[in-house]
This record gives C-alpha cells, structure tokens and sequence, in this order.
C-alpha cells in the first residue's frame, strides 16, 4: 500500500509520544519493585485502562475484525467476554493480589505461587508455563506490529519490525512498569476513542446492522448465525475460556500488584470492562461490514482476513482518523507486548533463578538484570518468530490456556479456599503443562484434535482445575491453618 | 481425606460442576451444548461465590448471594432465549430480524454481551465499602508487618 502521508505522520508522533514515556519511564525506575510492579504507585485509572489495554491485544484490535470477517458473529463470543470478565476477575482476586503484596515481597505471578504454597517446585512450573506462553504471544505480537507498521510506513515488513521492535524495547528495557503502565494509559484511550469513532464510520458505510446482517443472511446465512460458520462448541469453549480465564492472565492480574491502595480497587472493574466494550465495537463494525460488502459483491474478497481493519481503515475512513487507529492498534500490540516483556524479563531474571536457589548481591544487580532479561526476551521472540515458526505455532494452539490452565486454579482458587494443598498445586501446575503441550503438539504435528470442535485451552483449563480440587481434597500439606498466617489472613480476607 | 464440610462445600460444588462440563466437552451434541453452557453460568457463580466467601463469612452472605442470583438469572434466561431461537432455526435460512440481527444473535448482542456485565461491574463498587474492603479490614491489615502500607500514605 503506498504511505498516506497524514496517516504516516500522526503515527510517527504517536511512536516519538511513546518513547518520550520511555525516557520519563526510565528516570522514574530505581528498583526492582519499581520495575517490575511500577512501585505500586499508580491511580485506578492507569491500573484498570493498563489491565484492559494488555487484555485487548493485536489478536483483538486486528485479529478481531479478520474473525468477524471470517466466520461472521462468532466473534462475539470473544468479543463479549471481557466486559463479564473483569468484574470476575476484580470479585475473585481484586483484593486478594494487592493484599498478597501487601504482605509479602511479592513482584510476580510464581511469587504469588510460592507464597501460597511454600513451593519452589510450584514456583518455577508456574513460571515455565507463564514464560511459554510469554514467548509464543510476544512472537505473535511482535509479527503483528511489523504488519501494521509495513502497511502504514509502506516499507517491508522487516525495517517496519525492527523500528517497532526499537521503539518497544526502548521504553520497556529503561522504564520497566512505570513506562508501561503509563503508554497503557495512552494507548488505551486511543484505542477506545478510535473504535468508536471507527464503529459509526463502518455502520454508515454497511447501512446499519439490519441491513447487513440481511445482506449476511441472504447469500451465505450461517455468518448471520450467533455461532457464525464456526462449530457451537467451540463458541461456547470461547467463552468459558475467556470470561474464567481472564483472572488467570498475568498481564492482567499482576497489574493488581501495582495499585496504590486497596481502597482504590472500587471502580477498576467499571472502568475495564466499559472500556473494553467500546474498543471492541470497531472489531465487530469493520468485520460485519467488509463481510457483508464482500457477500454483495460490493468488494472483492480478502486475500488474508487480517487485512479487513487495515483495508477498511485505509479505504473509508479519513486519514487522520485512520492514522489515530493505526497508532490505536499499534498501541493495543504494544500494551500487550510491553507487560508480556516485563513479565517474561522476571521469569528469566527472578522467578527461575530463584526457585532454583540463586540469589542476587543488591537490588541494583537483580534490577540490571531484569533489564538484560526484557532484552533477552525480545531477542528470543523475534528469532522464533521468524525463523522457529513452528514452536510458535505449537504453543499458539493453547495459547491463553497457558497461563490460565495453571494460574486460575492455583490463584483463582487457591487465594480464596484455604484447602487447596501443595500437592494439589503441584499436580494441577504439572496437568496443566502435559495437558497443554500435548494437545499442541498433538494437533499441530498430528492432526489430533478434541471433539465437537472444543477448544484445547478450555479442556485444559477443566483437567486442571480439577486436578488441584481433587488431589487437595485427599491430602493436606500446607493448607489450612499450615499456611503462613500472614497468607492465610489474605487467604480468608 | 481432610475434607472440611463447612470450609469445603463450595470448592466441591464447583468440583461437580467441572466434571459436568468435562462430560459436556466430551458428548457434544445439542444436549451437550445446553449443558455445558448452563455447568458454565453455574461456574461463573461458583468462581465468584469462592472469591467473597471469605467476606461473607466476616459479615453477610445475603448481599453476595443476591448479585450471583441475580447474575444467573440474567445468564440462565439469555441462554434459554439463545437456545430457543438457534434450534427453531438452526440455518437461519430466512431469519427472524429483532433490532437488526437474527433473533440468536440479537439475544447474544443485547441481552448476553452487556446486562450481566453491568449487574457485576456495578455490584463490585456498591458492595466494596461496606463488604469487601471495610474500614475495619483495612485497619487489620494496616497493623500487619510487610513490605508497605496499606494507604500509601508513605509516598
């Protein structure tokens, strides 16, 4: 696509925006507290748009409209989640998160984990699995900017990675959470502001909803279906998935961490899950609407799903709108990308070294290497994105169900019911592992996959859970008033 | 067994559940679709049921039980009017239009996507003075030894 110069400049501003937090972001951050957790600093506004923000990701704000393309109103069973999915996630561990780190020295997801559970066997599975799914989701994520980049900047998608890849690690290296959580806040008013602008510029291009979804039902009438062309299961699998799973998304729990007190908790929920909605109006507009177009005849189909949001926004949308969405989806690849190096950056530089026995001399050494740690990160992701792509293809069949196969059950569950065991955890941490790896492996090597079309993450997520309340409720170490008591008096807060 | 009744009850309600959905997942079928969906409304209020048990205990369980009823009746009659308008008319060849889509998907974008939202969104800060983070609570956890305080009044 040749450069719009308007869209190409409200984007380079939007980038040089972002790297100007960065160098904020980077004098800001003194500690390893800092870096990872932001210090606990932040106001609800920047804790719940930064949850939202790393919730909506490239797969939403550019994947989505593609799906709505695709297999038309099946999205929505993805699309609606987030809005139930916040306020569960704030019932189930809102208070529970901030109080554990409240009590304890507590910067990630396995030191919540080992804290529960008094585990280093937890803790370092814990981490493994989170730094999987770390690695598998950044690749994706950093491919994705390289898309939207090379189709703005009309360069390859090579150069467009690299300066994106320039840009991110820029302000995730130097200024940790406190950078992050700040272009969060940014990138995500963007996004809501563009998507529902976006949404009344696609409902006036498709002549409303009942006109399209006529023109849908019309020429191919399973798009206009509630489950779309996709089978129901897998609908359904879709939204326990990710309505449960949202309280086991690191990127999203950890945030609860870095609030600067409790009290403030009270309208995080409203305020991510309203947000949420509106950024996720512009996905179902553009989908339906190009699909529809596409249907009559009015458009010629896509080559690649993918390109209906950048399609749409480069053919009717005016370019300095156009430009603020781009940046707006930019931003929503970013704010995911920029939690997921931080949180993969502690895997490597505390939560493996540590289960394992290591310790650092200072804050100061452990802070530099967490830094070396966001570095080593973006390197990993980006080599396997493009030259490992079958690993990555691997662990995107589980994808979610990574961190929510062993997070939900052993958080969800274990920091509200005091029964939950060590064994218990370990076994459903292990499950969760071997249920997920060989359900990728076996569908992507294989071809095996689960029946009626259910999705292999929402199956682990079941085994799991059921794992840990099963083998809890037969054995007993460190559960019960066996639990540290200041974990215990969060455990029963 | 160390199984505690009193302590234990709901995780075990919950661990019955997700063998439904287990069995569910695995049967298929228009049966298994019904039930997995109605085994997911009765998780979603199980999951929350766990995550303020430990308030309830402290002071009430009736504001609690009122949101989650609340939440599955909004949930369990959306997913009867889903299910009654996708099997009258599973092709939606011809469909009968209600506010701009076929009445399943008008029932998903309408009645699904955002009222048991906004039943739980606002429930959390009507509840969070009284219930979830009192000024006694706090207080308690104010005088606990750890890494920071709880106001941050430090800063």
């Amino acid at each position: 696509m040749a450069a719009d110069p308007l869209i190409t400049g409200v984007v380079v501003v939007y980038l040089l925006l972002v790297l100007g937090i960065g160098v904020w972001g980077y004098r800001q951050t003194e500690s390893t507290e800092d870096f990872l957790i932001s210090g606990k600093r932040f106001g609800i506004w920047a804790v719940a748009f930064s949850a939202f923000a790393s919730i909506m990701s490239g797969f939403g704000f550019i994947g989505g409209p593609g799906l709505f393309y695709s297999g038309g109103y099946a999205f929505l069973w993805i699309a609606i989640v987030a809005p139930l999915a916040f306020p569960i996630s704030w019932f189930v561990l809102g208070k529970k998160m901030r109080l554990m780190a409240e009590v304890e020295q507590i910067l990630t997801i396995p030191d919540a984990a080992d804290a529960r559970y008094d585990s280093d066997v937890v803790r370092f599975f814990v981490a493994l699995s989170v730094l999987l799914g770390v690695i598998s989701y950044l690749a994706v994520q950093l491919k994705a900017m390289g898309f939207v980049l090379s189709d703005i900047l009309g360069t390859s998608e090579l150069v467009a990675v690299v300066l994106a890849t320039v840009v991110i690690a820029a302000y995730t290296i130097g200024g940790g959470m406190i950078a992050g959580v700040f272009t969060d806040l940014v990138q995500g008013g963007i996004m809501v502001a563009g998507s529902v602008v976006v949404f009344f510029y696609a409902l006036d291009y498709g002549g409303g909803f009942q006109q399209m979804s006529q023109e849908l039902a019309s020429n191919s009438p399973e798009f206009a279906g509630a489950f779309g062309s996709f089978p129901v299961m897998l609908a359904l699998s879709w939204y326990f998935l990710f309505t449960i799973g949202n309280s086991g998304q690191p990127h999203m729990a950890h945030k609860l961490y870095m609030i600067r007190d409790v009290k403030l908790l009270k309208w995080g929920a409203p305020i991510a899950g309203l947000s949420y909605f509106l950024s996720s109006l512009m996905m179902l507009g553009i989908g339906i609407s190009v699909r529809a177009g596409v249907e009559t005849g009015a458009l010629d189909s896509l080559s690649n799903p993918d390109m209906a949001a950048p399609f749409f926004l480069s053919n009717f949308v005016s370019p300095i709108v156009a430009g603020i969405v781009f940046a707006a989806a930019l931003g929503a690849i970013m704010s995911t990308s920029d939690a997921f190096i931080n949180i993969g950056a502690a895997n490597l530089a505390r939560d493996i070294p540590e289960s394992l026995g290591m310790e650092y001399e200072s804050d100061k050494q452990e802070l530099w290497v967490n830094r070396l740690g966001s570095a080593a990160i973006i390197v990993i992701s980006l080599f396997l994105a493009y030259f490992v792509q079958i690993l990555v293809g691997i662990l995107g069949v589980v994808g979610w169900a990574l961190f929510a196969a062993p997070i939900v059950p052993l958080l969800g569950i274990g920091l509200n019911w005091s029964g939950a065991t060590r064994e218990g955890a370990i076994a459903a941490v292990v499950v969760s592992l071997l249920v997920n790896l060989g359900l990728a492996v076996g569908s992507s090597l294989y071809g095996v996959s689960l029946p009626h079309g259910v999705v292999a993450g929402a199956f682990s997520l079941v085994v799991s859970s059921i794992a840990l309340i099963a083998v809890s409720l037969v054995t007993n170490t460190y559960s019960g008033e066996d639990i540290a008591d200041e974990i215990y008096r969060v455990v029963v807060a | 067994m160390a199984i505690q009744w009193q302590r234990d009850k709901t995780v075990i309600g919950t661990l019955v559940v997700l063998l439904v959905m287990f069995g569910a997942m695995l049967a298929g079928g228009p049966t298994g679709q019904v039930v997995f969906s109605y085994a997911t409304i009765a998780l979603f209020g199980l999951y929350i049921l766990l995550g303020v048990e430990g308030t309830a205990k402290r002071y009430s369980y009736k504001p609690f039980l009122a949101v989650i009823g609340v939440l599955v009746l909004v949930l369990g009659v959306g997913f009867a009017l889903l299910w009654n308008f996708h099997f009258a008319n599973p092709s939606y060849t011809d469909p009968v239009y209600w506010l701009g889509f076929p009445r399943a998907t008008s029932v998903l974008v309408y009645w699904l996507w955002l009222p048991p939202a906004l039943v739980l969104m606002f429930a959390y800060p009507y509840l969070f003075e009284k219930y979830i983070w009192s000024a006694a609570e706090a207080e308690e956890f104010r005088g606990m030894e750890g890494p920071d305080s709880t106001d941050g009044s430090d800063r």
